[in-house]
């Protein structure tokens, strides 16, 4: 229920005098305790734009720690060939082993491998032998590859 | 020059590096906050608080005033939220008994009221406007202390006219009643 405007203007005019005197004193000159309490939030704004200002600067200083942190990590600053270097330490450690495997297989890949026969066969006169039968058993059709892996499975052989 | 058109300058010369131009804007709006968060948490020290906290955020956020609305009635929608969100602190620090019980009693040496000849008479108002649910508070001293239209504190709460005609009707209801009833 939306109230008329009569009810609400008696009640205001019951009210009138027992609010004069609020009325009264927020009326009342008091530009001391006013200006009093602007230069009170001045003060506060200074002191809290100082405070941003040591805050900001502190969070520099370890901005700059951080990054140089890292970049001295990173980088391999005693390297007098201005070339790029990636030291081998423990921060980069864990990131590095696929960079490692790719490098390896690129080495063997071409890389002419040489095998020393003459040494070989000198450590292991039987080498030849194991070849032999390697080779011999690659050639074997399937059936009989079967029948050799059945033998050797039910201990025939 | 109306008051819009010379707040508008002050805002205006104060973006512009005018430090006095703020004084102005403040000389003219601290009485106004003050008695609002006074008549709002009904304590010199809570309201002194939040007059300085009003005056900060003003000081901070003028820049982004756009005058889209009045300049008073931003500043009153500044003031209002603050009074609020501090009586829903207090609130809260009530349950968990973090706070005094004789909290709203505190005083302090530099209180306007300790001087002023009629204190009891204030005391009784300060007291049934304690006793008024916060949304009847605020639109009880806008209405009777501001001078405001409905219209006004519509723009600064965001309610509707009906409502707060309302909640006017019930707030002079209950400090006639509560008045009546100290008298006696």
């Amino acid at each position: 229920m939306i109230p008329n405007n009569k009810n609400i203007n008696e009640l205001e005019n019951e009210l009138k005098d027992k609010l004069s005197s609020y009325k009264e004193l927020r009326n009342s000159d008091n530009s001391f305790y006013f200006n009093s309490l602007y230069f009170r939030a001045s003060d506060k704004l200074l002191q809290k734009t100082k405070q941003n200002f040591y805050e900001h600067k502190l969070i520099n200083v370890f901005l700059f720690l951080i990054v140089f942190i890292i970049s001295y990590n990173v980088f391999n600053f005693n390297d007098t060939n201005n070339n790029f270097s990636v030291p081998n330490n423990y921060f980069l450690e864990a990131s590095l082993p696929w960079l490692d495997e790719e490098y390896f297989d690129e080495i063997v890949i071409d890389e002419e491998v040489l095998v020393d026969y003459n040494t070989l066969l000198e450590e292991d006169p039987n080498l030849f032998g194991y070849l032999e039968t390697l080779e011999l058993l690659n050639n074997l059709p399937t059936d009989k590859l079967n029948e050799i892996y059945n033998n050797i499975k039910y201990k025939k052989m | 020059m109306n008051f819009v058109e010379e707040d508008r300058k002050l805002v205006e010369d104060f973006i512009n590096g005018s430090e006095p131009a703020f004084k102005k804007l403040v000389d003219k709006y601290s009485k106004k906050i003050y008695w609002h968060a006074r008549g709002m948490l009904n304590n010199h020290l809570d309201a002194d608080e939040i007059t300085q906290q009003v005056i900060i955020v003003l000081y901070n956020k003028l820049k982004t005033f756009k005058f889209e609305s009045a300049l008073y009635t931003w500043i009153f929608r500044i003031t209002s939220t603050r009074c609020i969100n501090f009586i829903r602190k207090r609130k809260i620090q009530k349950i968990f008994s973090l706070s005094d019980e004789n909290y709203n009693n505190l005083t302090s040496r530099n209180d306007i009221v300790k001087d002023f000849e009629r204190k009891d008479e204030i005391e009784q108002i300060e007291k049934a406007l304690r006793k008024l649910p916060v949304k009847q508070r605020e639109v009880f001293i806008m209405k009777n202390f501001e001078e405001m239209s409905y219209k006004e504190i519509s723009e600064i709460t965001g309610k509707s006219i009906g409502g707060l005609k309302a909640n006017y009707f019930h707030a002079l209801k209950k400090v006639t009643e509560i008045l009546n009833d100290s008298e006696q």
